[in-house]
């Protein structure tokens, strides 16, 4: 039977707030296969510290499928993540974020339309840390898109929601361990404007992390 | 008759009699159009020949005039803050309309100020009191804050978009009547009829928009699920952020339309070596910058260098760039934008221009951009950079290029440029530098200029003629310069005439004409030391307190006029006991009297060492040294 979407949830030294994301993924993947999508949850302790591996210890019970990676990097850990997806299509998910429950169905929705094309992103980032801090990103069919924009700052997060074959084709870069929150994103959105890829987002869809990446500007 | 037509009428009517037409308009209202009036806002929508008849600035009365009695009537908007559609739609709000006839701001002014109808996208009443508490005692209403002060300092945020600009400070905004804003506010202005709007308020409404859609029934249904997984997403107790929605407020946005502006104006598309200059304006940096140009330029070849300003954007004396170098002014492209933005803007040029070196000669942003993206940018090109000497604050401590700067970049230089050998051999002093770092180090003498001036035999034919004795000074009246002690020995030297050449340009000295000795007399700006009256002084006076090889000690030499200099820098590479005088005592007035006193006192013996010094330069400082040993610096074959 074919899986439509990985949801793939990437762990690492969040600690206890591993666990929400794990139930948020739980829930949109619920809420999916309500709608007739096949769903697999994927947890994957990346070099992940005790905490976290306490946090997510309940995944296998909730039907989520735990996978491992050594190691630091984290564009290494994502294209782990994707190597391990069975899903038609996959949906990042980072150990500190939640999901708005009907993202993968909406994010679904969008990607059909052009599978081999489109990456998908939540009409919202919500950044709740330091006090609430909403970012549209944009969809790159918006009117006044320059993508040569993109070279001078960031616009898209890079757990999102695309074709399996799309992380594949355009794997994330080993920025080593130094690099800084943000740096990944970023070169994953020249990356993929670079090989022709079309960015859009999903209306009435939410992402919620603490901290806005500081490339996202 | 319409509204705007009888208010011009009865403006001119009231300006031919007073000479201040908005008055016109009764005092309070008038004073209103003068907070609002934004001239580079209205000039930007006038003709060239409208600006033209207006002159080269405008004040702000002026302003107000021409829009009263013109551009009012053609619907030209003078206020950045004032957005016909939004006023509309406020005033509908109070069920009002602004009757037929009337010039919608105008009626602002007169009614909707009252009734305090905020007429702009831009600004946000409570979400400003909210983010700015201790405004809540402003004793007038807010919006007038952010008109006459916010909107003219980085740090007040008026709307849930955000400052709509890129955070940088211009001290100056204020005098001019120039928001931060104004930039963002007339990008891509070709592409919206500025009368109604601008790239910034349709950004800023779509910003609100998508904010409004966040209050949807289904999507607070979604909020309110993640909530109950995760409370703090509400982030109680804290106020909220501006929020970022590309393209419109977004940086990158606005860098890349600059970008590609800067490369259009020169039709730059691949060069061979950059020179980062901070601006152009009186220093001895910026010609040697030139110098440094004109020898690029002859050893790679027409077209292969371009001159880019980074800094400030001014650019006063652009003929110190040789004719075909294309000079970019990427300053006047990054108005209004803070760090880290003008770094990256600044990356993302030199690497669409694929330079095979880069020069940094006093840029401030270069020295940054070396020392942040250093490792980087020289995996694709060389990275050289040129140093005259450090700076000295005001309690005597050194800092500027040659310390922090140097130190954060030099491990990314492929060589470094001096144009005196003392702080060549400071630095390799200082730090115990390794062979291979020193042979990264190089001392270059700095070519003469191109002058013809030559004041051999002035002093001892002035001093046969019993002509008063007259000392030349000249250079930037600030602190580095010392005029304090120019003025001292005026005072010291009462029978002597000492006429200074210059002007402040750091303006960190307090400087009064009036309370000067009578003795001393300020002559103006000079363009170039051929332009001074050489046969009408007797020695040059030279009184910084720290330099490399002054130029201007340079130019004196290789006129033949006896030096007396402060004993700084690189000075005592040139003067010497042999060829002038210089002064040990670098802070004592005294000094360099004494030191004045002797060389009068034989004038045949200065005017020898004059003439020994001449021949110096003239057979040292020279363009063809200068340019065989930057060739060879740089690796680079015999010129053909």
């Amino acid at each position: 039977m074919t899986i439509d979407i990985s949801a793939v949830l990437v762990v690492s030294e969040e600690g206890p707030r591993a666990g929400i994301a794990l139930h948020s993924a739980i829930d949109a993947a619920g809420a999916a296969r309500q709608q007739g999508l096949d769903v697999e949850v994927v947890v994957v302790l990346a070099h992940a510290t005790p905490a976290t591996r306490l946090a997510v210890g309940a995944a296998e019970e909730h039907g989520a499928r735990v996978e491992h990676i050594g190691g630091v990097d984290p564009g290494t850990a994502l294209n782990y993540a994707v190597s391990v997806a069975k899903g038609t299509y996959v949906a990042m998910l980072d150990g500190g974020a939640l999901w708005s429950e009907n993202w993968l169905v909406e994010a679904h929705a969008v990607a059909q339309a052009s599978p081999a094309h489109t990456i998908v992103h939540p009409e919202v980032h919500w950044f709740y840390e330091q006090g609430r801090e909403l970012y549209f990103p944009p969809d790159q069919t918006e009117p006044g898109f320059d993508p040569a924009a993109v070279r001078l700052g960031n616009c898209w997060d890079a757990l999102a929601f695309a074709a399996a074959s799309i992380y594949r084709a355009v794997p994330f870069a080993a920025l080593g361990a130094d690099a800084q929150p943000g740096d990944l994103d970023w070169a994953w959105s020249i990356a993929t404007l670079d090989a022709g890829l079309q960015h859009r987002v999903a209306p009435q869809t939410l992402n919620f992390r603490r901290r806005r990446p500081r490339t996202l500007r | 008759m319409s509204r705007v037509r009888h208010v011009a009428a009865r403006v001119r009517r009231t300006s031919r009699a007073t000479g201040a037409s908005q008055r016109g308009l009764g005092p309070e209202v008038a004073e209103r159009l003068r907070w609002c009036v934004h001239p580079r806002l209205y000039l930007a929508q006038l003709t060239a020949e409208e600006r033209a008849a207006l002159g080269p600035a405008p004040d702000i009365d002026a302003i107000a005039d021409h829009y009263l009695t013109v551009g009012a009537a053609k619907g030209l908007r003078v206020c950045a803050f004032f957005h016909p559609q939004t006023y509309a739609d406020r005033l509908a709000a109070d069920g009002l309309t602004v009757p037929d006839g009337e010039v919608p701001f105008l009626h602002w002014l007169q009614v909707g100020w009252d009734k305090q109808v905020v007429p702009t996208p831009l600004f946000d009443d409570a979400w400003y009191l909210e983010h700015h508490p201790a405004l809540r005692t402003h004793p007038r209403w807010i919006f007038h804050h952010f008109l006459t002060r916010g909107c003219y300092q980085p740090q007040w945020v008026p709307s849930p978009a955000g400052r709509h600009h890129g955070g940088g400070p211009d001290d100056d905004a204020v005098h001019r009547q120039d928001p931060l804003l104004l930039p963002e506010l007339l990008h891509r202005a070709d592409e919206h009829d500025l009368r109604q709007s601008s790239w910034l308020e349709a950004g800023v409404i779509a910003v609100l928009a998508k904010r409004e859609r966040v209050q949807s029934a289904a999507m607070q249904e979604q909020i309110a699920k993640a909530a109950e997984l995760e409370p703090g997403v509400h982030a109680p107790l804290r106020v909220e952020l501006p929020s970022i929605a590309p393209p419109h407020a977004h940086l990158g946005t606005r860098m890349a339309g600059e970008l590609a502006a800067a490369r259009r104006d020169r039709s730059l598309d691949v060069v061979d070596t950059v020179v980062l200059v901070p601006h152009c304006r009186m220093s001895g940096a910026a010609r040697v910058a030139g110098e440094l140009t004109a020898a690029l330029s002859a050893i790679n070849g027409e077209g292969s260098v371009a001159v880019v300003a980074t800094d400030l954007p001014v650019f006063e004396r652009p003929g110190l760039f040789p004719d075909g170098v294309p000079v970019v002014d990427l300053a006047h492209r990054m108005v209004g934008l803070a760090q880290p933005a003008r770094r990256d803007l600044l990356d993302g040029f030199l690497r669409r221009l694929r330079p095979r070196r880069i020069i940094v000669v006093n840029s401030l942003l270069g020295w940054q951009l070396f020392a942040e993206a250093g490792r980087e940018l020289a995996k694709v090109a060389d990275l050289g950079a040129y140093l005259f000497t450090w700076e000295v604050d005001e309690h005597g401590h050194r800092y500027g290029f040659p310390v922090g700067p140097l130190q954060q970049s030099l491990e990314h230089l492929s060589w470094v440029l001096f144009d005196s050998q003392r702080l060549r051999t400071e630095l390799v002093e200082r730090y115990l530098m390794p062979p291979a770092t020193r042979d990264r180090l190089h001392f270059l003498r700095t070519p003469l200029a191109t002058v013809e001036a030559d004041a051999t035999g002035v002093l001892e034919r002035r001093r046969a003629a019993g002509e008063p004795v007259r000392v030349l000074w000249a250079g930037r009246f600030d602190r580095q310069k010392r005029f304090d002690l120019v003025v001292e020995i005026a005072r010291l030297m009462p029978e002597v005439e000492i006429q200074a050449w210059g002007k402040p340009v750091l303006a960190d000295v307090d400087l009064d004409p009036a309370d000067l000795p009578a003795n001393t007399r300020l002559m103006g700006v000079y363009d170039g030391f051929a332009q001074l009256p050489l046969d009408d002084v007797d020695l040059l006076l030279y009184t910084s307190a720290w330099d490399g090889i002054p130029n201007v000690v340079l130019e004196g030499a290789q006129s033949g006029l006896p030096i007396v200099a402060s004993a700084v820098g690189g000075v005592p590479e040139v003067i010497k006991p042999a060829t002038g005088y210089l002064v040990a005592a670098v802070d004592d007035p005294a000094a360099y009297v004494a030191e004045i006193r002797a060389l009068l006192a034989d004038p045949a013996g200065a005017a020898r060492k004059a003439a020994v010094l001449r021949d110096q330069v003239h057979r040292d400082f020279t363009m063809d040294h200068y340019r065989a040993a930057l060739r060879r610096i740089l690796g680079e074959g015999a010129q053909a």
